[in-house]
């Protein structure tokens, strides 16, 4: 099977993109056995595939190494492998996402013919086209189910489906948003690819251990998968809150029912801001008549000194929105994928406005602006 | 709702699932129903049916005012958590309600009173009465072939362009009239079937032109705009067209252009139009810059946008009402309508489900009037509060269903 094609795809398009249907067919057929310590091609691909993980961590980009075309390609399971035996959602999402910058800019500069092949092993249904509009090519026509499953978790306007040209199902894309769009795909299948190894325990190779090792020092040093820096923020600001969080206090302050889902969110989120444990106990005791014992309980537990020792992360927007609880859609809700982005970004902005203004000169209404003392 | 009334309705309904049914919903093994009871506004959820029989033999049984079912497939219908129901997808569903278009004939028929100084008034109840202050306020939104045929356009503008450009087959929608002011659209789709909230979303502000951006779209001044373009660029193209067509000062100043602009476009209009017939492009004359023509094709947008309630289209556990089910605030059944029939379909004579037989009610007196009525080309009413008359089944039962009368 080596040294030939595989539907179209050479093999340094596998190893290019490892994460291709054939790809994997390629790693079975290879059988690297994980047990073999001897094995040169198995260190090489150990050490490579550990760069790929630490690459993730420090840039957030893995840089392809195209020189040993089966290194590249066999370290990519192997990679998913160490990510998963790590264990850090943090981590894993990081991973997918360095993963799929590193394919996306090699896919900027594959021809029209070569995307289309690599799109449609990824399950796509795509077509070929040539339609030339305001001065744009369009290459491709893309079904509608599979632009909306990867445009929709992008936030530029240019992507909204209301700002596309479509026709009876399917939707124009040039060929650098084939590969923009390639790489959100990429990033899910990875995701989803180290969801299915999270079950992962028994028979751990032993040569495996010293790499797991290597990356979780490579995490701590760079403090990861500890949630956002809240240093950054010091006191706990309730004008930054964002909107569904503030929803939920209010409620919680007119003693209405707020759903198990919505105390969860809360709770994390002030704890994430930098609220301490008594203090958040000490704030549902005052705008709620919950039992107070009961609450710290929840909340040591959210906060990680119970039971399963994780310190639990607010939900994304996108999560808040399943279970109704995001009121939001203000503007900075449209640029932002979780509460606590939020919450970072309006703070910065009201330190920021409550400095006094410097610049008086050329200011816009300099008359209302400044603070006067 | 006096429970002698309740009593009546539920058995009335009854007797019609048992001799009607409603409509087999598709895939029923995989769908939770959810009805509502008439009375005590019981609501029952998280059942499931292992078939038509055994759903038929239920409602003939209950009676209920409402009968639901999820646009969901479920593995396990009937758990009532829904983390263990096992979600397989949803249909793709759109909700037209006439209480979302504004027509001037809801200032004719909807009323509302206070229920503590009697004060009343026409449209949309306020929050609180103006005269008395109270929240206490009688409301009643009534249906006319105004309402029905504004939400029928909507719906058939819907169509068209889940056809035209998003490329959804006819053979894979289904139309219904919803019972009361207006119209479900069900895409059966396998295709679509997996679509998550956000991408749902998306095809609902695709709809309804939101987040439009006609630079993004490419359209500043100098571009060129065609008639049969693909996208909000054709039907931009299409409403442009249409509303310079029959542009006056008067559309022009509504829409905020200013004078100079008004009058330039008012006197290259043969040029405009001409300019877009041809797919040239779009002739600007002086006066007109690029904020004109942005605020031109965003009203352009507005006017053609499908109005759909974007709520219902986004949630993918959503409760639809059963096609071939009665509604608890008409009396009116929830009914298909072939694709090409909607343009003449006629609820007050399509959706009737009680032909024979009279009643007897009285209406109460939370109003101070209760609107005309007209149900299979003939009329009834206005009635005054107190009086009692004797009604076709079907006509009793709407004034009972809206709570403005009670069983004699
Ligand atoms: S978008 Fe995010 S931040 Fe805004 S309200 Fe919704 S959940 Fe909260
Ligand atoms: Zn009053
Ligand atoms: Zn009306």
């Amino acid at each position: 099977m080596r040294g030939g094609s595989w539907a179209g795809l050479t093999k340094r398009d596998l190893a290019k993109y490892p994460f291709l249907k054939k790809a994997s067919e390629y790693v079975s057929a290879f059988g690297l056995d994980l047990r073999d310590l001897v094995s040169p091609t198995l260190s090489k691909t150990l050490e490579r595939a550990l760069q790929r993980v630490l690459d993730a961590i420090r840039f957030g980009k893995v840089s392809p190494r195209l020189t040993d075309e089966d290194v590249e390609l066999l370290s990519f399971p192997v990679a998913v492998l160490l990510v998963s035996l790590v264990g850090n959602e943090y981590l894993k999402k990081r991973y997918a996402l360095a993963e799929a910058k590193r394919a996306e800019e090699l896919l900027a500069s594959e021809s029209p013919d070569k995307l289309a092949v690599l799109a449609t092993d990824l399950g796509w249904d795509i077509r070929s086209v040539e339609v030339p509009f305001g001065g744009i090519l369009y290459e491709f026509s893309l079904s509608l189910k599979d632009y909306l499953r990867n445009a929709s978790r992008l936030k530029d306007k240019k992507w909204k489906l209301v700002n596309r040209l479509v026709k009876s199902g399917r939707v124009l894309v040039t060929r650098l948003e084939v590969a923009r769009l390639l790489s959100e795909e990429i990033s899910s299948k990875i995701e989803e690819l180290l969801a299915k190894r999270g079950g992962l325990k028994d028979s751990i190779p032993e040569g495996l251990l010293p790499y797991v090792e290597r990356i979780r020092e490579a995490m701590s040093e760079l403090k990861m998968g500890e949630g956002p820096r809240l240093e950054e923020v010091g006191e706990v600001l309730f004008e930054a809150f964002p909107p569904c969080m503030k929803a939920i206090y209010n409620a919680l302050h007119e003693k209405r029912h707020v759903p198990h889902a919505g105390r969860f969110a809360f709770t994390a989120f002030l704890l994430h801001i930098g609220m301490g444990i008594d203090d958040v106990v000490e704030l549902f005791r005052q705008v709620a008549d919950f039992s107070e014992k009961i609450t710290r309980y929840q909340v040591e537990h959210i906060a990680g000194e119970r039971g399963g020792r994780t310190q639990y992360t607010p939900p994304s927007c996108k999560t808040m929105r399943s279970y109704g609880l995001c009121v939001g859609a203000d503007e900075l809700c449209q640029k932002v994928r979780h509460p606590l982005t939020y919450y970072m970004r309006k703070a910065r902005m009201l330190k920021r406005r409550k400095r006094p203004v410097k610049t008086a000169e050329g200011e816009e209404g300099g008359q209302g602006g400044g603070e006067d003392g | 709702m006096e429970e002698k009334t309740a009593k009546f309705l539920r058995s009335l309904y009854a007797r019609y699932y048992a001799s009607h049914g409603p409509v087999e919903p598709e895939d029923i093994g995989h769908r939770e129903f959810a009805f509502m009871t008439f009375g005590e506004r019981m609501v029952i959820r998280h059942r499931g049916f292992g078939s038509y029989d055994e759903l038929k033999a239920f409602m003939a049984k209950l009676g209920p005012s409402d009968a639901f079912y999820s646009s969901a497939y479920f593995q396990r219908p009937d758990e009532p958590d829904m983390k263990a129901k096992g979600w397989m997808g949803a249909d793709l569903i759109f909700d037209i309600d006439a209480d979302h278009i504004p027509t001037s004939c809801k200032g004719e028929h909807d009323i509302w009173a206070c229920r503590s100084c009697g004060h009343w008034g026409t449209g949309e109840a306020p929050d609180a009465c103006p005269r008395c202050g109270s929240k206490e306020l009688a409301e009643l939104k009534w249906i006319c072939n105004k309402c029905i045929s504004a939400a029928k356009e909507e719906l058939i503008k819907l169509i068209e362009v889940l056809e035209e450009d998003l490329g959804v087959d006819r053979s894979d929608m289904v139309a219904s009239f919803s019972g009361h002011r207006g119209f479900h659209l069900r895409v059966f789709s396998e295709d679509l079937r997996n679509l998550g909230q956000d991408e749902r979303g998306e095809i609902v502000d695709y709809l309804a032109a939101v987040g439009l951006d006609p630079e993004a779209l490419g359209l500043g001044p100098g571009a060129k705009l065609g008639l049969d373009e693909p996208g909000w660029r054709g039907r931009l193209a299409k409403a442009f067209y249409s509303l310079l067509y029959r542009a006056d000062e008067g559309t022009l100043r509504a829409l905020g252009l200013r004078k100079k602009a008004i009058s330039a476009l008012l006197a290259s209009k043969d040029l405009i139009l001409d300019s877009i017939e041809h797919g040239r492009p779009i002739y600007l004359p002086r006066g007109v810059g690029k904020s004109s023509l942005k605020k031109l094709l965003l009203a352009c947008a507005e006017e053609a946008a499908v109005k759909v309630d974007p709520v219902v289209t986004r949630d993918t556990h959503r409760l639809v009402r059963m096609s071939g089910s009665l509604h608890g605030k008409t009396g009116l059944l929830k009914v298909d309508i072939p694709l090409d029939e909607v343009e003449e379909f006629d609820p007050f004579s399509s959706a009737l489900a009680f032909e024979r037989d009279w009643a007897k009610v009285r209406i109460t007196d939370s109003l101070p009037v209760v609107p005309a009525l007209r149900l299979a080309d003939e009329d009834y009413g206005p009635f005054e509060p107190g009086e009692t008359v004797e009604l076709p089944l079907q006509a009793a039962v709407f004034l009972m269903c809206k709570e403005v009368a009670e069983l004699a």
